[in-house]
């Protein structure tokens, strides 16, 4: 499983979406992107209807101020620490579709008055110093930069930046690829939704439009000894809660534990904060599970996943859709 | 890539105490073009390019091979490491880095608590070093304990990258130094100086500028040239009444710092080499920050020297950048020096 591919440096949707097209095109049969900018892959079936939504968005700058010396000041976009960002190379795209570099500077030890070291510069402070580039003068307000950051692979985990959500787009791709092991499947729509950073605006249209009698939402979640979360345990399912059906978390449960695969439990009290909020609500009404990939170091350049959890949700996923199919009813 | 020598310099791994990969790599490039070359007991690296025998004077050329870093100081029970600074580091530098661990180079990273848990009112206070951890896939002390242990230095990983004039990079302090003598020797190509010509590449600068004074002390010069990489301090947090020095502006030279007030007469000639040669120069304006000159002038009766610097933005992090002309003007001048002979005469 070469995951490390599908986790490159990408920036933007489009990108990412290429990447994507790429490696799960021979598992299904259909691709194509809707209006508002999801990316759907349909694996053609007979019986039930399925939709698994994973954003592919991930968090990033926003220039706000350009000066004449090529400093910029930016904004975030989605939840950043200030902190993680200090000595960091960015990438700048902007709309002339040049990519443009620069790198987020604080001023060294030496030049550093004693009372402002206990301090961490805000984002009115911070600044991507992009004065190296020949042509910074090009760099508008509203373009957007994300940490350059390579992906590798350490014991048994990949870290990288943008993991959330890539990592669960990667589980849907291997899903993709283990269902086309078997000879009848559901119908499966992989949905790999915009904007989840800023409010899970795309899911909704797609479960909307695709008229699915299950959506399985997929994002990552806070590696958290205090409440039973942790990374090569499995994938954490959303129990119970307003947003999760009774009736389909409890057959992807007993399948779960019927075939002995690794899983974790969090329970959502409310809205969850990701793409299944949307997918519940949308149309008439989709009957929604959640699955949560654990995670260290969220909305940082260096988050953690481990391999395992990626191929151990896909396994868990493709089987329990071919259950599925196998007559149980609702 | 304008800078291909320093690319491969800057990405070698060499924090204080650990320069064997820097100074391996040095002495291979230049072992063909001087008559002796030697790595003394503390690991510096020694050169020397015979005279004409003119005169019996010495002349000794000095950059450090050193960088700043971490090194490990805990093992922790969750398998992670703790770690103290190698040098000045500042612990808001280092979040959300990928790190090299020790001699085998092992890749970790310093994460920090996701934003969404933390307690709002600690977002924007630096933490503690001690509460920076680098995790390396493992769970279990005993896992990380089987290839690691305290005293591993860690390195920081930052790809030399150059864009338009300027040049990314770790460790530029103080491996365009270290480039700086392979280009003077270099541009003597076979020729002789009226001198004996010393090239000492000097360990642990970061800490205490502890390698130059056992170098001077074999070789004894009558002056010494010491090129270093500078802070620059031209970005928005400061005045730029309070800049240090400024990309862009050509070779930094240095009348005072902590701990020297540097020989006039050695100053005096720079200056007046770089006007003559029609070479841009700035002075650094600020006494902030050291270098191993201070030793030198302690060390033997005291050994007068001068100090020429490529200025840099955010030194002593994983990324800084230079002015890729800034770093050629300080390897013109110092090959004009070293012609010239002039910084020698009393």
């Amino acid at each position: 499983m070469d995951l490390s591919n599908a986790f490159g440096p990408v920036g933007y949707e489009d990108e990412v979406h290429s990447v994507i097209r790429q490696e799960i095109e021979p598992f299904v049969d259909e691709i194509y992107t809707d209006e508002i900018g999801n990316l759907i892959a349909v694996k053609k079936g007979t019986g039930k209807r399925i939709g698994i939504f994973t954003h592919v968005d991930e968090v990033s700058l926003v220039i706000s101020k350009i000066d004449e010396r090529g400093f910029a000041r930016f904004e975030e976009l989605g939840g950043i620490d200030p902190k993680v960002l200090i000595s960091q190379r960015v990438r700048i795209k902007s709309r002339d579709g040049k990519e443009r570099y620069g790198v987020i500077g604080m001023l060294a030890p030496h030049l550093q008055k004693k009372e402002t070291r206990g301090e961490v510069p805000s984002f009115d402070e911070l600044f991507i110093d992009a004065s190296i580039n020949p042509d910074y003068s090009k760099i508008d307000i509203g373009d957007l930069a994300v940490v350059d950051f390579s992906a590798f692979e350490m014991n048994g985990k990949i870290s990288g930046k943008a993991l959330d959500d890539r990592a669960c787009a990667a589980i849907s791709i291997e899903t993709a690829k283990e269902l086309s092991k078997y000879l009848s499947t559901p119908t499966v729509y992989f949905v790999f939704t915009t904007r989840e950073e800023v409010g899970a605006i795309g899911a909704k249209g797609a479960a909307e439009s695709l008229e699915i009698d299950l959506g399985v939402a997929m994002d990552v979640t806070h590696h958290e000894k205090e409440s039973d979360i942790e990374i090569g345990k499995g994938p954490a399912l959303t129990v119970g809660g307003p947003n999760i059906h009774k009736g389909y978390f409890k057959l992807l449960d007993d399948y779960a534990k019927d075939q002995e695969f690794k899983v974790q439990y969090e329970f959502g009290p409310g809205r969850t904060g990701t793409d299944a909020d949307n997918v519940q609500i949308a149309g008439s009404g989709v009957p929604t599970l959640l699955l949560s990939l654990p995670q260290m170091f969220m909305h940082t350049p260096v988050e953690v996943v481990q391999i395992s959890d990626v191929a151990g949700t896909a396994r868990l996923l493709a089987g329990f859709f071919i259950s599925l199919n196998g007559g149980e009813s609702l | 890539m304008k800078l291909e020598r320093l690319k491969k310099l800057c990405e070698l791994p060499g924090i204080s105490g650990f320069e064997e990969k820097i100074s391996s790599f040095i002495k291979e490039t230049v072992e063909d073009r001087v008559d002796k070359i030697w790595i003394d007991t503390v690991g510096n690296l020694i050169a020397l390019k015979k005279g004409n025998g003119k005169t019996s004077k010495k002349l000794m050329l000095l950059a450090h091979t050193d960088e700043v870093g971490l090194m490990v100081k805990k093992i922790n029970e969750d398998g992670t490491l703790s770690f103290t600074n190698i040098g000045g580091v500042d612990p808001r530098v280092l979040m959300g880095k990928k790190v090299l661990v020790g001699e085998s180079l092992t890749p970790g990273v310093i994460g920090f608590e996701a934003i969404h848990t933390q307690d709002r009112s600690s977002i924007l206070k630096t933490p503690s070093m001690g509460k920076l951890k680098i995790y390396l896939g493992y769970s279990k002390k005993e896992e990380a304990s089987k290839s690691h242990r305290i005293g591993d230095p860690v390195f920081f990983d930052t790809p030399y990258n150059e864009i338009g004039d300027y040049a990314v990079a770790k460790s530029l302090d103080d491996r365009t130094g270290c480039e700086v003598l392979i280009r003077v020797l270099e541009s003597l190509d076979g020729t002789s100086t009226d001198f004996d010509l010393y090239f000492a590449w000097v360990v642990q600068e970061e800490v205490g500028l502890r390698g130059s004074g056992v170098a001077a002390n074999q070789i004894k010069p009558d002056v010494a040239l010491v090129f270093e990489n500078t802070t620059a301090g031209d970005n928005p947090e400061l005045p730029d009444y309070r800049w240090a020095t400024s990309l862009g502006r050509g070779p930094v030279l240095t009348f005072a710092h902590s701990g020297l007030v540097l020989d006039k007469k050695i100053l005096d000639t720079i200056v007046e080499t770089a006007k003559s040669n029609s070479l841009s120069f700035q002075y650094k304006s600020r006494i902030a920050g050291g270098t191993d000159a201070a030793r030198l002038a302690r060390v033997i009766s005291g050994i007068p020297s001068g100090v020429i610097s490529t200025p840099s933005r955010y030194i002593h992090s994983p990324t800084s950048i230079i002015n890729i002309n800034d770093f050629l003007g300080v390897a013109k001048l110092a090959s004009i020096l070293v012609k010239e002979g002039k910084v020698l005469s009393r």
